[in-house]
């Protein structure tokens, strides 16, 4: 280079170190072009670890460790789509408020740093003086659904089976528990019956509750593929984003969704706009459902619902058989003082339609949390794993038979649920609670309730990735968990789809996976043997795969988690013998595996052997369900009146959800990553009609309190006419809506109902 | 707790070994501890699952391509492929996004996969989601997904000093030259849609560049090939189309006018946005960056340039005192100041060693202007200074005839202090540096800065603060008895402290002129800088006025009333509380300046 073109080269510099480093290099292993310093020499697909979604994440490893990742273009789930969190995903692993050492609290209050080995006596040597003292009804546990479902079953067997304890709960009680009673009861068994390719090739998709755009924007990726131009229905009070995208929107009043699916099955009733024969042979109690809606007509149903008969009369319309209808329903249901009720009146209207087991149909509930279905089908709490009951003294023998323990150590009826064992706590019963990767000191209902109750508590131990979490700030003791992204295990999503999550990035110092930290506290407290043959997550696997031998979610005929990682997740049922859980009735309850092949011969209609996989599977094809009569049960009651109405001095309806796609809960993880933060808005806000807004003098931005009988909250306003005159809304995410939500429970699945409250607004004084 | 060896240093195809395995360890609780946390350590994913995943990759790909080596396309492919052009621009033609919103479903991964496919640092993006909605009336709201606009007219290039900016005549696309930047963050006030960021770790800006790299091979930009509902999409617009149907492309309530840069970003959606629509931010504001090097460059140089200009007006008519002395330290002060100035200038780049490059953007970019009239104005302020030194230094040591060679020669450079040439070009190259200040500024679309009353403002601020000055080095040669206050000087000097009030009435008349768009309709730029007045920026600004009112005013005139003494250190303390207060008061000024000066900006930006 000569002296010009060095001179040239100073005066106008088109390349050098900076624009290297924002150099792109194809990428191998299916990779477009990635940032050249970022370059994998090797990728590794997951399951992503925030929502039910469960899409699939393909990790750019870097000398062994994740460095990068991109939506997984292969995977069934997401086909190469990820929302905002899966993007950011390794970002709230590199936090550095992360947990790295046991913490306990010391006597000037302060949570200082102490030993694994002296944390694990802590723990041990209070949780059994508290025994001693005062019983095993005196400690609890309270889990998640963010955690793979082979420490969600070590987490239920080392409690219950080894250190003898009768309550645990876990904050899947506040998302799914409502779905789970709903299915089961209706259908036998808890059992989303549907998978993501419905979404492609329903008709008419009518979301009750529900807010995919942002909730779950990957599901909305598939009604937006779906090439039927389908009508799309959204019941919310609430104008939500999904309501704007959709064709029609019911905004009802709240917490009158139950009288606008009765108003419903009465008009398809009563116009005969229902499948007789599907009636007849699939299900039980239509004579009786039929009768209870009969009170519902469509006037008085219009007006307590606010929508008006023509409107009502419309919705019916579309829901006339001939068309594929699928009805999906989340957390606007679930979260509900009559959830469960709800639930099935939309279960109802798929069966009276016979809009199930059939392509683009079903009663669909979309789960909330990543594992929510693990928790629910394995985590001893509400009942025995593989989805079996503390009641069944069956049951109870399988499970003792295959876990190799005493059938007397096991309870014989459920333990106390999660608002259940807090009143426990408050009365002084419960002396000690362990909580697990969940923060209830932002997400209880009432959450002042949840802090009260915690300052009575001897002991308080938090296991979370964190150490500053509202919950863990309030521990005696911290223990540090690895997080996804840090270790192994199998999660089950929305469609039954078992994924995996894998080890790609060391822990932060001394955090442990919670398996570790599981078999740690079983060694310390003298019970290693109830955890034997699991000293790996994939043995626990086994063991679990074992338990399911027989029941409806049976996934028997998974060897292992190369087999999962190879075919993309395996949704279940995927039995190693095909006819034993077969959409139908339920098999002789099997003592043990071998029976199960007994089952199979019974059923000669059915091809023996592994069904095939299928990329996606559907519940029910053939009609039948999981009651001992093979048939789909109608279950309703009476609406009950709202908890809390509406008063003179707290004249607005609260209601909560979600605001943006990149917030997630409690905003633990979601609130590390910078990027995330730039998209949603860090102020907390509350969104009020215009009417109401310029009667009370708000301007959107201003500053202003929300009271309710509970507590009071800051926030801005956003003026909006999304909600309707005497509603606000304010997103879950924010700590303080929690402050406000009125403690009702539903009385059939104890899910709390955090989507209506009465408060009060005002502008703050300066 | 060393990380296992890497796979790729084993054999295809060969299954990695099993760790020892902890399956039946049977230590005490510490070694298992010990055991434990070891093992947390071992990353196996790649080991146990990656291996087989990347050979089917490899192999696939080899089967494709029919070669090991040749290049396989990427696995989304497919997903993209109806989202990009089929063909290369033709002449006349550029690349553009496109925006489908009734396609938009507010997800924001677009803006995470920019941040991650092309590897940007932590809290960097170079996309953004906003969204518009309708208060009153019926409910409507839609989110918005910007980027760079890829304009026409780009902004960001037109003002940039250093020609750190390109239009690419082929694909049309605005690509960044990093390392060309010299991080004065011009672009950043240039651009109306707040597109270029500034990085701090490195001193530069960078932005969008559509992905260039990927367009060229096929493969779409990140923000295309990770929406999940596939609402942007690469398409190829006519420039002339453009050029005559920018409103319809800028058919977005909330958007910047699109006259100024032309954008080529196309925003399609069926529904018809009723008249209340408008960004859901629209009434948030909050304070701007303050650029304090700016604050400090512009009030040291319009102070020097004042100065400056009544000295040489004042020296020229007669009315200052032609004194070397007191030639030499006036001069001396105004050079200072003037470097002082342009020092604290070069503290704002964020590269400043490449700050020689500045004049190449000469032609278009007012911010080269500026840097080569303050160039030019510090070059003849320190000749003037040296001049006027050595005039004094000659004067005091006698008539050049006796004396020897070298003080001749300091006698015949010092004769160019009294000249009048250096005295007028002196002036103007100081009117002109102060003029190129209003003009970046006025050069911008920055409503509260796009107006004559920039001009006014730096003018009046020069004058006010240079008079001072001129005051204060008046007080101080009659204070210290050099040169007496009396006839002419006298009078003068009362005609300054006179002109100090109406300078600073009409000043804070300017900058108060704001507060009447408080009562604007809808959330314009200037009721958002008027709202920041009087909310967040208050206090500053009361302290502002304050300044200005003591030191323009409440002084002069308590000054005129106690009658001028003549003689002296209290009108020295006058005129240098005086000079300072006012001062300080310019600063707080250009802080509001800058801080309440609210850009327009895309929905959500």
């Amino acid at each position: 280079m000569d002296f010009k073109d060095k001179f040239s080269d100073l005066m106008r510099q088109r390349e050098g170190r900076l624009t290297h480093e924002m150099v792109l290099t194809p990428g191998r292993f299916g990779l477009g072009k990635t940032p050249d310093r970022l370059q994998p020499d090797s990728t590794t697909s997951m399951v992503c670890g925030f929502c039910s979604t469960g899409c699939g994440l393909k990790i750019h490893m870097k000398d062994g460790k994740a460095v990068n990742l991109t939506p997984d273009p292969d995977y069934p789930v997401n086909l190469g789509m990820a929302c905002p969190k899966g993007w950011e995903a390794l970002t709230p692993l590199k936090a550095d408020n992360r947990a790295i050492m046991p913490m306990v609290r010391d006597e000037d209050g302060k949570l200082v740093p102490v030993e694994w080995d002296a944390a694990l006596r802590l723990f041990t040597d209070k949780i059994k003086a508290t025994i001693a003292k005062y019983g095993k009804e005196s400690v609890a546990f309270l889990s998640t659904g963010q955690i793979p479902m082979e420490e969600l079953f070590m987490l239920g067997v080392l409690t219950k089976f080894g250190m003898g304890l009768l309550h645990g709960d876990a904050n899947t009680r506040q998302c799914m528990a409502t779905s789970h009673v709903a299915y089961k009861q209706s259908f036998g068994f808890d059992a989303p019956p549907f998978s993501y390719k419905d979404y492609e090739e329903s008709d008419v998709l009518v979301f009750f509750g529900a807010n995919p755009c942002i909730a779950h924007p990957i599901m909305w990726e598939r009604v937006m593929m779906n090439p039927r131009k389908p009508e799309i229905i959204v019941v919310d009070p609430r104008q939500t984003e999904t309501a704007l995208a959709a064709t029609k929107h019911y905004p009802l009043l709240p917490k009158s969704d139950l009288p606008l699916l009765y108003g419903l099955a009465h008009i398809l009733i009563r116009e005969g706009w229902i499948d007789k024969a599907y009636i007849e042979a699939n299900t039980t109690g239509f004579a009786e459902f039929a009768e209870h809606v009969k009170t519902f007509g469509p006037a008085a149903v219009g007006a307590i619902t606010g929508l008006g008969e023509a409107r009502l009369m419309e919705f019916a319309r579309s829901l006339k058989p001939g068309k594929r209808v699928s009805l999906w329903w989340t957390m606007g249901v679930n979260q509900s003082h009559e959830g469960v009720r709800t639930a099935q009146a939309i279960i109802n209207l798929a069966l009276m339609t016979g809009n199930i087991g059939k392509p683009g149909t079903g009663a669909n509930s979309i789960t909330g949390q990543v594992n929510a279905m693990g928790s629910r089908l394995f985590s001893n709490t509400s009942g025995l794993p593989g989805g079996r009951n503390f009641q069944d003294a069956l049951h109870r023998q399988e499970v003792a038979n295959i876990l190799g323990i005493d059938v007397e150590d096991i309870q014989r009826k459920p333990g106390l649920a999660y608002d259940q064992i807090l009143t426990g706590v408050k009365e002084g019963r419960i002396k000690a609670l362990w909580i697990i990767a969940t923060n209830p000191a932002h997400s209880w209902v009432d959450q002042e309730e949840f802090r009260r109750a915690a300052q009575k508590l001897d002991l308080l131990v938090v296991q979370d990735m964190y150490h500053d979490t509202d919950t863990a700030r309030l521990a005696h003791l911290i223990l540090p968990s690895a997080c996804w992204g840090e270790k192994e295990g199998v999660v089950i999503n929305s469609e039954r789809r078992l994924g995996l999550f894998k080890k790609v990035s060391p822990a932060p110092g001394q955090a442990l996976a919670d398996f570790y930290i599981f078999k740690l506290i079983a060694k310390y407290w003298g019970c290693e043997s109830v955890l034997k043959d699991m000293d790996t997550p994939e043995q626990t696997f086994q063991v679990m795969s074992k338990l399911s031998v027989g029941r409806p979610c049976d996934f028997s005929g998974i060897r292992d988690y190369k087999m999962i990682d190879e075919e993309g997740g395996i949704q279940w049922p995927y039995p190693a013998v095909a006819s034993a859980v077969a959409p139908g009735p339920m098999p002789a309850l099997a003592p043990d595996a071998s029976a199960v092949s007994t089952a199979s011969k019974a059923n000669p209609a059915l091809p023996a052997g592994p069904a095939p996989i299928g990329k996606e599977r559907r519940l029910f094809e053939n009609g039948r369900f999981y009651h001992p009569d093979g048939k789909a049960k109608f279950q309703f009651g009476p609406p009950q009146p709202i908890p809390e109405p509406v008063t003179p001095e707290f004249p607005f309806a609260l209601l909560t959800g979600r605001s943006s796609s990149a917030q997630w809960h409690t905003n633990t993880r979601t609130g590390k990553s910078a990027v995330l933060r730039k998209l949603y808005a860090v102020d907390s806000y509350v969104e009020i009609h215009p009417d109401d807004a310029s009667r009370l003098k708000i301007a959107s931005g201003d500053w202003v309190i929300v009271k309710s009988l509970r507590g009071q909250a800051r926030a801005r306003a956003a003026v909006a006419s999304t909600v309707q005159p005497g509603q606000l809304f304010m997103p879950m995410h924010d700590v303080e809506v929690n402050r406000l939500t009125f403690p009702s429970f539903d009385t059939h699945s104890r899910q709390p109902s955090y989507k209506h409250c009465a408060v009060r607004i005002e502008r703050e004084q300066a | 707790m060393k990380p296992d060896p890497l796979p790729s240093s084993q054999p295809p195809g060969f299954p990695a070994p099993a760790r020892p395995s902890l399956a039946r360890f049977m230590g005490d609780g510490p070694s298992l501890i010990e055991a434990y946390l070891e093992d947390q350590q071992n990353l196996t994913a790649v080991e146990r699952f990656s291996q087989a995943h990347d050979r089917m990759h490899d192999l696939n790909g080899a089967a494709l391509a029919g070669g090991a080596t040749a290049a396989r396309s990427p696995s989304l492919e497919s997903h993209y492929k109806d989202l990009l052009p089929l063909e290369k621009p033709r002449p006349g033609q550029q690349y553009a996004f496109e925006v489908d919103l009734d396609r938009c479903s507010g997800c924001k991964a677009c803006v995470t996969a920019c941040h991650n496919l092309n590897g940007l640092d932590t809290d960097e993006t170079w996309r953004s989601v906003g969204l518009i909605h309708n208060v009153i009336g019926k409910p409507l709201q839609q989110t918005v997904t910007t980027a760079c606009q890829h304009c026409l007219e780009p902004a960001c290039s037109h003002g940039c000093p250093v020609k750190a900016y390109e239009k690419d005549p082929i694909t049309g696309i605005v690509k960044h030259l990093d390392d060309q930047c010299i991080g004065c963050e011009y672009c950043i006030l240039k651009c109306p849609y707040d597109v270029p960021q500034y990085h701090h770790g490195k001193g530069i800006v960078r932005k969008c560049d559509m992905c260039v790299g990927r367009l060229e091979v096929g493969e779409a930009p990140a923000c295309v090939q990770a929406c999940p509902t596939k609402a942007i999409r690469i398409t190829l617009v006519d420039q002339a189309e453009v050029r005559k149907n920018f409103a319809e492309y800028a058919a977005l309530p909330g958007a910047p006018d699109p006259a100024y840069t032309l954008p080529t970003t196309r925003y399609k959606t069926v529904r018809k946005f009723p008249e209340g629509m408008e960004a859901a931010d629209a009434y948030k504001v909050k304070k701007e960056k303050a650029h304090y090097p700016l604050i400090f460059m512009l009030t040291l140089s319009q102070m020097a340039a004042g100065f400056i200009v009544a000295l040489e007006a004042g020296s020229l008519t007669g009315l200052l005192p032609m004194d070397p002395l007191f030639q030499a330290v006036s001069h001396v002060l105004g050079a200072a100041l003037m470097q002082l100035a342009i020092a604290i200038s070069v503290m704002h780049l964020g590269r400043p060693l490449y700050a020689f490059r500045a004049m190449l953007g000469f032609r278009r970019s007012w911010l080269s202007r500026e840097i080569v009239a303050f160039g030019l104005m510090g070059g003849l302020g320190a000749l003037a200074a040296a001049a006027t030194v050595l005039s004094a230094v000659a004067a005091h040591i006698g008539p050049a005839s006796s004396l020897a060679p070298w003080s001749r020669a300091i006698a015949l450079w010092g004769a160019y202090g009294s000249s009048p040439w250096l005295r007028v070009v002196l002036a103007f190259s100081a009117l002109l540096a102060v003029h190129c200040s209003g003009m970046v500024y006025r050069d911008t679309p920055r409503a509260m800065w796009a107006t004559r009353l920039t001009a006014g403002k730096f003018f009046l601020s020069g004058a006010l603060t240079g008079l001072a000055g001129i005051l204060l080095v008046i007080a101080g040669f009659d204070a210290s008895g050099a040169i007496p206050l009396t006839g002419t000087l006298h009078h003068l000097a009362r005609a300054l402290i006179l002109a100090l009030p109406l300078g600073i009435i009409a000043k804070l008349g300017c900058e108060a002129g704001i507060h009447r768009h408080l009562d604007d309709q809808e959330a314009n730029p200037l009721k958002k800088a008027a709202m920041l007045l009087r909310g967040e920026l208050r206090l500053q600004n009361i302290w502002r006025f304050n300044a200005g009112f003591a030191g323009g005013f409440l002084l002069p005139v308590l000054w005129l009333y106690h009658g001028y003494t003549g003689t002296g250190s209290f009108d020295v303390i006058f005129a240098a509380l005086a000079a300072t207060l006012l001062l300080a008061g310019e600063c707080l000024e250009r802080y509001l300046f800058f801080a309440a000066c609210v850009p327009p900006r895309m929905p959500g930006a």
